[in-house]
């Protein structure tokens, strides 16, 4: 049985209710849009399922958005778009071919032939230098290694830091971006003797877990290719494991 | 991810390898043409302008292709540029229409004494302080009692009974079938209506006491 019981006080009660919380402003940090699609694709972790669904229940501006997307993914509907036969969609195709093609002529002019042939010959004594850039980039490589090899361990890299916690909700609502290598000084706004710290890609892959200190340093080395992770901070106190404020998004640039 | 977001997506990497560019631009065009059209559509346009409006987003998709960077599927960001086209005609129209005279469709029409709505009507009979006072007392006890069900069943009843969505859009939202949604609202309200019966029993007793 799925139908819904008559009770007329209890709808009365609970349309108070709906007056009451619907009055209540959308939270402040919402989902990235890769999220949000994830979640429509049902390729997101379950943790994060959980954690989406509940805001979902709580944003309207999120829910209008999913609701939409999902209604722009459904089938076209033959009486919203119309019977379209496949060469009014060539038409239009030919159509849009004709409107990019003027836009490009509209883009800056392209070098006069004279200009042509300057650059041609500036392309060619560019070779003479190549030769030259090579043997310069091996020698800046060899100085590379040879001065990463002498400092080792001991290279200093620059640091950014990421907060955590309840009391930092606008700094936690940007996504941190970083560019390899990088130290990342991880802050929780809590107190516990020690954190983990877990990263994981965007497809919720694992990358990356470790325990660090308050205030500890966790390496972002150069291998990372860019893209957007997901930052979790775990205060761990008697065995157990509790969440430090919300997870973040960490942008790999380049 | 679809079949249709894994096309997408291949056919985005193609492009922006520029692996037969305007072949697989076409492909992609033809993929989505219908999907835009409709959404243009579904917004009040006519079919004339929902094309006007298709091309003017897969121009700005095209001209930006290149700097999507796949980190969500290729129809978030499609829907994403449609919006915006979207809200800029409607900034666009406002703005020729500021000289003119705005008459709201759901103005009253007649000249004479307006009616009371209904809203105005209940509005008029309002509770005593008594009658509110009890009633704040038992919405707070509904707010504990829906915090009390389990997850999913308290969520499908908060956004049908708080948020005011159908059983699709909730089945849609909480990726439920429409099934399991109605079976967490009809549990949900038999439990709520118990707690609430329990709890007006309790306060009849207490002031039966007093």
């Amino acid at each position: 049985m799925t139908d819904e019981p008559i009770d007329p006080e209890l709808d009365r009660l609970l349309g108070l209710l709906a007056e009451e919380e619907r009055g209540e402003p959308d939270p402040v940090e919402h989902p990235g849009a890769a999220t949000l699609s994830s979640y429509h694709a049902r390729t997101l972790p379950p943790g994060e399922v959980s954690r989406v669904q509940e805001h979902l229940v709580a944003c309207r501006q999120c829910r209008d958005q999913l609701l939409e997307y999902a209604r722009f993914m459904g089938p076209a509907s033959e009486e919203t778009a119309g019977d379209v036969a496949s060469f009014e969609r060539a038409a239009e195709w030919r159509r849009l071919k004709e409107r990019m093609r003027e836009a490009e002529a509209a883009a800056p002019e392209p070098l006069p032939v004279k200009a042509a042939d300057d650059r041609r010959r500036i392309l060619r004594s560019l070779r003479t230098f190549q030769a030259l850039a090579a043997a310069l980039g091996a020698l800046a490589i060899g100085l590379f290694l040879r001065d990463a090899y002498v400092q080792g361990r001991a290279r200093v890299l620059p640091e950014q830091s990421i907060y955590f916690g309840a009391t930092r909700s606008v700094q936690e609502s940007k996504p941190t971006r970083v560019r390899p290598p990088v130290a990342l000084r991880i802050t929780p706004d809590a107190d516990y003797p020690r954190y983990r710290v877990e990263i994981e890609t965007a497809s919720g892959q694992p990358k990356q877990t470790l325990e660090v200190a308050p205030d500890g340093l966790i390496e972002i080395p150069d291998g990372w290719s860019p893209g957007t992770y997901k930052i979790r901070v775990l205060g761990l106190k008697d065995g157990r494991a509790e969440p430090v404020g919300r997870a973040k998004e960490l942008v790999v640039v380049r | 991810m679809s079949g249709t977001e894994d096309l997408s997506m291949r056919l985005v990497e193609l492009i922006q390898a520029n692996v037969e560019r305007e072949k697989n631009s076409q492909r992609l065009f033809d993929l989505h043409w219908r999907r835009v059209v409709s959404y243009f559509r579904g917004k009040g346009f006519s079919q004339e302008e929902s094309k006007d409006l298709t091309q003017d987003t897969f121009l700005r998709v095209f001209k930006s292709i290149d700097s999507f960077r796949r980190d969500s599927s290729f129809e978030w960001w499609l829907k994403g540029i449609a919006e915006s086209i979207y809200k800029n005609e409607i900034r666009k129209r406002r703005t020729e229409k500021r000289d003119g005279i705005e008459q709201p469709i759901d103005a009253p029409v007649s000249d004479g004494e307006r009616p009371q709505s209904p809203v105005e009507t209940l509005a008029s009979s309002e509770p005593g302080p008594l009658e509110k006072a009890v009633d704040r007392e038992q919405v707070g006890a509904l707010r504990a009692g829906l915090q009390n069900l389990p997850e999913k069943m308290r969520q499908c009843c908060m956004l049908r009974y708080v948020q005011d969505l159908k059983y699709q859009e909730i089945a849609d939202l909480m990726q439920l079938s429409i099934e399991t949604v109605k079976a967490h609202l009809f549990q949900g309200r038999k439990r709520l209506a118990t707690m609430l019966g329990a709890t007006q029993r309790a306060g009849k007793k207490g002031e039966g006491a007093t």
